[in-house]
């Protein structure tokens, strides 16, 4: 009888082990989908009123959100939903420099940084659109979005001299191969050569950068370099040109 | 009893909690994706001088100025204009005789010498019959039709002096119904499309009884028994001595005006049109008709009779007569005819008649049968041959011509198991395109001694087999280098490894020379050959185009002679050059559909000059085959039938290679990859 007990017992650890991992806190993974955390528990739940909100749990001592510099806690069944942190930085908007003049041409350079810091153990993916199309604009006139002349992106920028043009190239440790080069050409190797690989944006989000790891509380920053051309040939009309462009980070 | 419920349902218990809590977990354990974003502004100014952002290009803005500038945008007030040119009125008519060059308004004067027909005469037909016949004008574009007028015991002079027999575009006509014993004259005059005649070409007829019995011999008729003419009575001696004052002017256009006078010689042009014309106030009065009769001395049974008629002005009588079907000397009979006593003046002379469209097209004829369609038959031949050679292989010079010459003789000895055929193993390239060089000489020489030599293949692969020894390779190609400088110290490139540059090589027996020889090309610079890249695909595509449209013309030319050769002059030879011709247009066509080009552009359409191309079976991911683009991007690749992927390295301006482009897997079922690649 008393084997039968422990055959019980064992049945009963083995199941919830293999169901909820209840003696560690292992992060499961496939290939479609990422365990954050796991916890069994019973009882509880979430209930609201005019003046309170409460979150309970059966069972279960010790629940809060705890952090310091170096780590963030999240402990208790309730607690969970917000164990994932992902921030963006947010950079100050960019002026271009030098001004340009329309009707000599020239080029002008801006850029900013966005800091990405997640807790998030399957990492991120940072992307970036522009608002409108073209990007820059300014009322009727615009520059036209870059358009890879070459291969995709173009390893060296490259503006007609009958036209204008505005894009983009991040630089940064989480790039995606895309906006790697060989010293060459992009989409390829594993070089961040500086100035290097330009595309134009678009209103739909372009991936930019990915990492597969948490990275809090460093974080990874993704500089992204904006560049206008005027070709010498090129009459640009005079104005204030901008264009609102939008980073997005997303947790995988 | 407790402790009997905890012992017996404390595991169910359990399990039970566990099954309870498994959809919180579930639920619990779900992926959480979050999603932050910032915006941010991207700002650029963009000024011009003075707010104004058109560029300002000063020049003459009038379009009808002399230096009208289409890209100024402010008039400078620069223009200058021609001098104002009044209208000149004429005929601005090239082809009319009163042709004004520097007329730039057409007044309707203009006037057209109207050429008479040629070779008019009439002969027998039936008992009370004749047969006209005459040629039509040449080159004349004004023709419009052919009228005959006949006229009983005189020369018609006119439209309406004679009954009309004909009215057509023809060249003949009988007439029937005639008297024995009666001169017919008919005259023939052509009509222009706006209406004019020409003057009017004469011939005449008179028939007679039917001979009793036949004569033995062709009679043979005295000189002028043709000639309409020379049945008239001839006019009192009298009146003959003024003549002598009486000038004919011979029109020719480009040939300068000839005098003709009695019993003088003048030359002309055969293949041209040529006028007589008399002074209208060099003549009596009296005078009603003029005619002219040109007979060939050779053949003086032939004879062609003219009217000269007053032209317009009533400046001159004028004939206007075709281009002569024979050169040489042709008696000139002109007779002024008077019709208040119906007698004639004869007034004679010779022409001397050079180059005629006869003689020219004769000569012509004898160039093309005898010279031209040779040359052009075997040109085509040629043609085709060449044609070939450029598809299977790159002729550089003639001596790359000759090496194939040999190569080819070679296959065909191996072919026929009269020469053993080595397997090839080493390749000889280009180390700047990586091109392998076709034909190229190579030898092997065993202490300076010639031991062996060998072509390479369409490759540019050789090999020999060769006895225990030591070794040195020689290769030759015109406008290459070897030893390679670009590559020396290098045991291997991006393509090729086990590269050779002059050392020995020390062979054991059995052992096969597999080296890899780059050469160096000669006057040929990578970096200014992209650095003119456009230009010079521009004048290569160009002068590519022009030479296939050579030769294939020449080709399709030599092939439809070879026909017509043929089928006039039937023979073993001229049956084998159309079989030449077929089994070349054949190998052409099957080789181009079995040897689909591929070419490499980018979106801009610039070619990827010598990029390499890689194949790889998508199963194994196994590199199978490579083979180097031509300067135009152009390569042709043949695997096994399956499924494959392809890379292309392109060669960047500093000489090295860079992946640029990888295509999606695809089935080839005939081995072949046929679409062209936009990188």
């Amino acid at each position: 009888m008393a084997n039968l007990n422990w055959l019980k017992i064992s049945f009963v650890a083995v199941y919830l082990l293999s169901a909820g991992g209840l003696v560690h806190s292992y992060v499961a993974s496939s290939t479609n989908y990422v365990l954050q955390s796991d916890s069994v528990n019973f009882g509880g739940g979430y209930s609201t009123s005019t003046s309170y909100g409460l979150q309970d749990t059966l069972g279960e001592i010790g629940t809060a959100i705890l952090s310091s510099s170096t780590s963030i806690l999240s402990s208790g069944y309730q607690a969970m939903p917000l164990d994932t942190y992902l921030a963006i930085s947010s950079p100050a908007d960019v002026t271009m420099a030098p001004a340009l003049v329309g009707t000599t041409g020239g080029t002008s350079n801006g850029e900013a940084g966005f800091q990405v810091q997640t807790d998030n153990p399957a990492g991120y993916e940072l992307s970036i659109k522009a608002n409108t199309s073209p990007a820059l604009a300014a009322g009727a006139n615009s520059f036209a979005d870059y358009t890879p002349s070459f291969s995709d992106p173009d390893y060296t920028w490259n503006t007609p001299v009958t036209e204008s043009r505005f894009g983009f190239s991040p630089e940064g440790s989480d790039l995606i191969t895309t906006f790697k080069d060989n010293g060459v050409s992009c989409n390829t190797g594993s070089l961040d050569t500086t100035d290097k690989c330009w595309k134009g944006l678009s209103t739909t989000d372009q991936v930019m950068a990915r990492a597969t790891t948490a990275n809090y509380p460093t974080g990874a920053t993704t500089t992204v370099k904006f560049r206008a051309e005027v070709g010498t040939s090129k009459t640009q009309e005079q104005g204030s040109y901008s264009a609102t462009v939008t980073v997005t980070a997303v947790t995988l | 009893m407790p402790i009997f419920f905890l012992k017996k349902y404390f595991f169910f218990s359990i399990l039970v909690l566990g099954l309870l809590s498994a959809p919180f977990f579930v639920l619990a354990a779900g992926v959480f994706s979050s999603t932050t974003d910032d915006g941010i502004q991207v700002n650029l100014e963009v000024t011009c001088p003075g707010g104004v952002c058109t560029t300002t290009v000063s020049g003459c803005t009038d379009p009808r100025a002399n230096n009208y500038n289409s890209l100024a945008t402010v008039d400078d007030g620069s223009c200058t204009y021609n001098p104002i040119v009044t209208d000149i009125v004429g005929c601005t008519d090239p082809e009319a005789i009163n042709y004004n060059p520097n007329a730039t308004v057409d007044n309707g004067s203009c006037r057209y010498n109207i050429p008479n027909v040629s070779d008019f005469t009439a002969v027998k037909r039936g008992s009370d019959g004749a047969r006209l016949t005459w040629s039509l004008p040449t080159n004349y574009s004004r023709f419009s039709a052919v009228i005959i007028i006949k006229a009983a015991g005189r020369i018609p002079t006119g439209i309406t002096d004679g009954e009309i027999i004909y009215n057509g575009a023809g060249t003949s006509v009988n007439d029937s119904g005639l008297q024995i014993g009666v001169t017919y004259y008919y005259l023939a005059l052509v009509r222009s499309i706006t209406n004019g005649y020409s003057s009017g070409a004469i011939t005449s007829y008179r028939p007679t009884e039917e001979p009793v019995e036949p004569p033995v011999e062709p009679p043979v008729l005295p000189p002028g028994i043709h000639d309409p003419f020379s049945s008239l009575p001839r006019a009192s001696s009298t009146a003959t001595t003024t003549l002598k004052d009486y000038l004919f002017l011979v029109y020719q256009a480009g040939e300068p005006i000839k005098q003709f006078y009695n019993d003088g010689q003048v030359s002309i042009r055969g293949d041209k049109l040529m006028t007589i014309s008399i002074p209208y106030f060099r003549l009596p009065e009296v005078l009603k008709t003029i005619g002219i009769s040109l007979s060939p001395i050779s053949n003086p049974e032939l004879s062609y009779s003219f009217i000269l008629h007053l032209n317009e002005d009533r400046t001159a009588y004028e004939a206007t007569i075709s281009p002569f079907s024979d050169s040489g000397m042709y008696l000139a009979s002109v007779y002024f005819i008077n019709y208040q006593d119906q007698t004639i003046f004869k007034y004679t002379g010779q022409l001397a008649v050079v180059g005629s469209l006869d003689f020219l097209n004769s000569l012509a004829a004898r160039t093309a049968k005898n010279v031209i369609g040779p040359v052009l038959v075997t040109g085509g031949v040629a043609a085709g041959i060449f044609q070939l050679s450029v598809l299977f292989s790159n002729i550089a010079s003639v001596s790359d011509f000759i090496i194939l010459l040999i190569r080819q003789f070679g296959l065909l000895l191996s072919l026929l198991g009269l020469k053993k055929r080595n397997k090839p193993w080493g390749t000889i390239y280009d180390s700047v395109t990586k091109q392998p060089i076709d034909p190229a000489y190579i030898t092997v020489l065993a202490s300076g001694k010639t031991v062996a030599t060998a072509i390479t293949d369409i490759d540019g692969r050789y090999g020999f087999s060769l006895s225990a020894g030591d070794y040195n390779l020689s290769p030759a190609k015109t406008h290459y280098r070897f030893p390679s400088v670009i590559l020396a110290n290098k045991n291997q490139d991006e393509l090729y490894g086990n590269l050779y540059f002059g050392e020995t090589i020390h062979n054991t027996a059995g052992e096969v020379i597999n080296r890899n020889i780059p050469l160096d090309p000669v006057g040929f610079d990578w970096n200014e050959f992209i650095k003119s890249k456009s230009n010079f695909f521009n004048l290569y595509t160009k002068k590519e185009i022009r030479r296939n449209r050579i030769v294939h013309t020449l080709f399709w030319l030599g092939f439809v002679l070879s026909i017509m050769y043929l089928l006039f002059y039937p023979g073993i030879i001229n049956l084998v050059v159309l079989v030449l011709y077929l089994g070349i247009g054949l190998t052409e066509r099957y080789w181009h559909g079995w040897h689909k080009t591929i070419t490499i552009k980018s979106a801009t359409g610039d070619p990827a000059s010598f990029a390499i191309v890689r194949i790889f079976q998508t199963d194994l991911n196994q590199e199978i085959k490579k083979v180097v683009a031509d300067m135009l991007g152009r390569f042709y690749l043949l695997v096994q039938p399956g499924n494959y992927y392809l890379t292309v390295d392109h060669k960047q301006p500093d000489g090295s290679y860079a992946r640029i482009y990888q295509s999606p897997p695809t089935f080839l079922s005939k081995g072949i990859w046929n679409k062209n690649i936009t990188i």
